[in-house]
């Protein structure tokens, strides 16, 4: 099977978004975050992922989604270029794979999403899919409000 | 050749072999973008070479660095202006040390013949030097040719005299010839083989094994409490946590390695040296079989060595002058390690002349690093040697190094989370402390909580602990009277931008000391010390304002690593922003 277009989807709110699976490392339930001082808002702490501590970033508050934690709420834990970040969704649905074709690419709409991270839109049973890349919206989005003095 | 000489062999292979893979990494990137910082990078990679191979007695491979090192030298002070040519002569040069340092491994003794490789490399350069250096005016020219001989009347000469000193056997191919030398049995033995392991591998299973060993605490306890209703489980269970817990006790030791090696190193640093001089030193060892944190025994060397060459060079003083005041002809230098909970104490004493504070407040007031009505006392008198600035060497010299100074070493101990002092009596001689922290990675720290959240604060940051039950603020609890002296108080989740709720209530201070200055910094709650694994932050997070790290609790909880130092420095200088000198 061909990796290189599968998605994971995942909910945010009632909005069905996807990532590139291989940009997730692992999926993990979710914990609550040790607040962390002097970080972005949307940056709510950090967790211990087998004895590592990771930092959370939360979609749901990057997105502007007020969903409270239930059973269903998880992390995608991906390997940035910022160091191991979670990202705090609202409920993992599956992992597809969706032909190139399918995706419309950079659609002119306006979305909660930076076109920078967009991929596109895609389409899965009637379903509209934004697919993201997390890797690069972890990896570029500014974490630290503020820094040591030098 | 005895055991110590093989096992000092291995130890600078290694240490060879990581220097030449940064060599190799270097040549590549000048070849595309010559930056004089590289040259600087490179000629320190080949001096680093130069200085250990001769400190374990390898004697010809220093040599052949050294001539390598003055063609680096030419490039690294423009004497001659790059060519992409000249790295690949640098690559040549590095296939050829590493091939030694690879045939050093099995033979302690062997010795390449590296003529021709140095003469080419020289011979490119010094060409190039000459014409460039003629094109300018005759007296620069001097400086430009590399500095073997001095004296020598031209520079042309110069050149040729440098080619005749390299040039003393002249094989067909450098690499088929190899010349052996010294006692037969050497070749029979080999060096102690040891695996290189990435400290991330080992850091890793470190990690696992902490988790490992949590689960097998729950496992157990989950039968203990569920009542022993199956013998030969309970039975398993039991063993497996034995042997869980031995297992993270081995993997830990993983990392610590003893002291020996680093005093055998120093030992021979003493012997060459005091042959060099004139001088006649003993070496006294004690503790070589305490252990430390491998990191660490490796990044102490440096330091160490450059204190002991300095004790022979200027505190051992001359056998006529000891017995003319009446001290033994034979200077002595004693090399301690001591075991404390948590930390090694190394010790360097030497009996020689001592420092003279006097002499060191004048050379300080000279280079402008005090002022002539500052009060100091003998001890803060001799701290002053480790400041950045204060340098006795003024010439290079093969003893003193090329203009190291004590600020370097102080540096280097404050990396590994150590301390240094220094005690000397004139006439009687000096005595440099340094304690180290066995391992980097695990530091007691103490746990607090503010807004109901726990953080730890390294204890080595604290400098005192009041209860505020049986002690009251003044000035709104802005100030605070201690042994006499008023130092501010700053509440630390306020320094911290923590979000506070309205049962906000600080029961307890620490207080911070930044070199004279004192800040207290009021906290909810003082629960514990702990010893915490320091877990640095990634990348995205590393640089935040008044956190050092994270951890993971003994409850396995995630926690943060305040900063103490570094909010205590902040606030300092926003307090009295014109000062800048809290870093001392």
């Amino acid at each position: 099977m061909n990796n290189d277009n599968r998605y994971i989807l995942f909910y945010i709110g009632c909005e069905l978004y996807g990532t590139p699976l291989l940009d997730v490392r692992e999926v993990v339930e979710y914990q609550e975050p040790k607040y962390m001082p002097n970080m972005v808002s949307h940056f709510t702490g950090v967790i211990n992922i087998r004895g590592s501590i990771v930092g959370v970033m939360d979609l749901r508050k990057k997105f502007s989604q007020n969903t409270q934690v239930n059973k269903t709420t998880a992390f995608l834990v991906s390997d940035s270029e910022q160091g191991s970040i979670a990202a705090v969704v609202d409920r993992v649905d599956s992992v597809q794979s969706i032909a190139k074709e399918s995706i419309d690419e950079k659609p002119p709409i306006m979305t909660s999403v930076n076109q920078e991270y967009l991929i596109g839109i895609a389409k899965i049973k009637d379903q509209l899919v934004t697919l993201i890349n997390l890797h690069s919206l972890l990896s570029e989005e500014k974490l630290i409000k503020v820094t040591a003095a030098a | 050749m005895d055991g110590m000489d093989l096992e000092l062999v291995g130890f600078f292979c290694d240490e060879a072999t990581d220097l030449l893979i940064r060599w190799e990494a270097l040549c590549l990137e000048i070849e595309k973008n010559p930056e004089t910082s590289k040259f600087d990078e490179l000629f320190r990679i080949a001096h680093n070479l130069k200085g250990s191979s001769r400190s374990v007695g390898l004697d010809t491979f220093g040599n052949f660095i050294h001539h390598v090192e003055d063609g680096i030298t030419l490039l690294r002070t423009k004497k001659v202006t790059f060519k992409p040519q000249y790295a690949i002569e640098l690559l040549k040069v590095q296939s050829f040390i590493l091939n030694w340092v690879t045939e050093l491994k099995n033979n302690p003794s062997i010795i390449l013949d590296g003529t021709a490789i140095a003469d080419a490399f020289l011979q490119t350069l010094n060409d190039a030097s000459l014409i460039e250096a003629f094109n300018q005016s005759n007296n620069d020219v001097l400086s430009a040719a590399p500095v073997i001989a001095p004296e020598a009347p031209t520079p042309v000469i110069e050149v040729v005299e440098v080619v005749a000193e390299t040039k003393m056997v002249s094989p067909p191919n450098p690499k088929v010839e190899k010349k052996q030398v010294v006692s037969k049995e050497a070749t029979a033995q080999k060096t102690d083989e040891t695996v290189r392991v990435s400290a991330q591998k080992i850091e890793t299973l470190i990690e696992m094994m902490g988790e490992l060993s949590i689960h097998q605490a729950v496992v157990f306890h989950t039968l203990q409490t569920s009542g022993y209703k199956n013998p030969q489980l309970f039975h398993s269970a039991y063993l497996g946590r034995k042997i869980t817990r031995e297992l993270y006790e081995k993997t830990l030791a993983l990392r610590m390695v003893p002291v020996q090696p680093v005093f055998q190193r120093l030992e021979r640093t003493v012997r060459e040296m005091s042959r060099t001089l004139g001088k006649d030193v003993e070496v006294e060892m004690i503790g070589g079989e305490v252990e430390l944190d491998k990191t660490v025994c490796e990044k102490i060397i440096e330091p160490l060595t450059h204190m002991v060459r300095n004790s022979i060079d200027h505190g051992v003083e001359m056998p006529e002058i000891r017995t003319q005041v009446g001290k033994a002809k034979n200077g002595k230098v004693k090399l301690t390690a001591v075991q404390e909970s948590g930390s090694v104490t190394l010790l360097i004493e030497d009996d020689g002349k001592g420092l003279n504070p006097e002499k060191i407040r004048a050379k300080a007031e000279l280079q402008g690093l005090v002022k002539p009505d500052d009060q100091l006392n003998d001890m803060e008198t001799l701290a002053l040697i480790f400041l950045p600035g204060f340098s006795t060497a003024e010439k290079v010299t093969e003893i003193s190094g090329r203009g190291v100074g004590m600020d370097v070493v102080m540096r280097a101990v404050e990396a590994l989370k150590g301390e240094i002092k220094i005690g000397s009596e004139l006439g009687k001689g000096t005595r440099f402390q340094i304690t180290l922290p066995t391992t980097l990675s695990i530091i007691d720290a103490l746990v607090i909580k503010m807004n109901n959240v726990q953080y730890a604060v390294p204890v080595n940051a604290i400098d005192e602990i009041v209860n505020l039950r049986e002690f009251g603020l003044e000035k709104n609890e802005n100030m605070m009277k201690l042994n006499g002296h008023v130092i501010p108080v700053e509440d630390l989740s306020h320094a911290l931008k923590i979000r506070s709720g309205n049962d906000h209530v600080s029961k307890s201070i620490l207080v911070a000391r930044i070199g004279q200055h004192r800040v207290a910094f009021k906290v909810d709650e003082v629960c514990e010390q702990q010893q915490i694994v320091v877990k640095k932050f990634s990348s995205g997070m590393g640089n935040v304002f008044g956190l050092a790290g994270g951890t993971i609790l003994a409850d396995g909880q995630p926690g943060l690593i305040v900063d103490l130092n570094n909010i205590a420095e902040n606030y300092l200088r926003k307090i009295q922003p014109k000062e800048q000198e809290y870093a001392a």
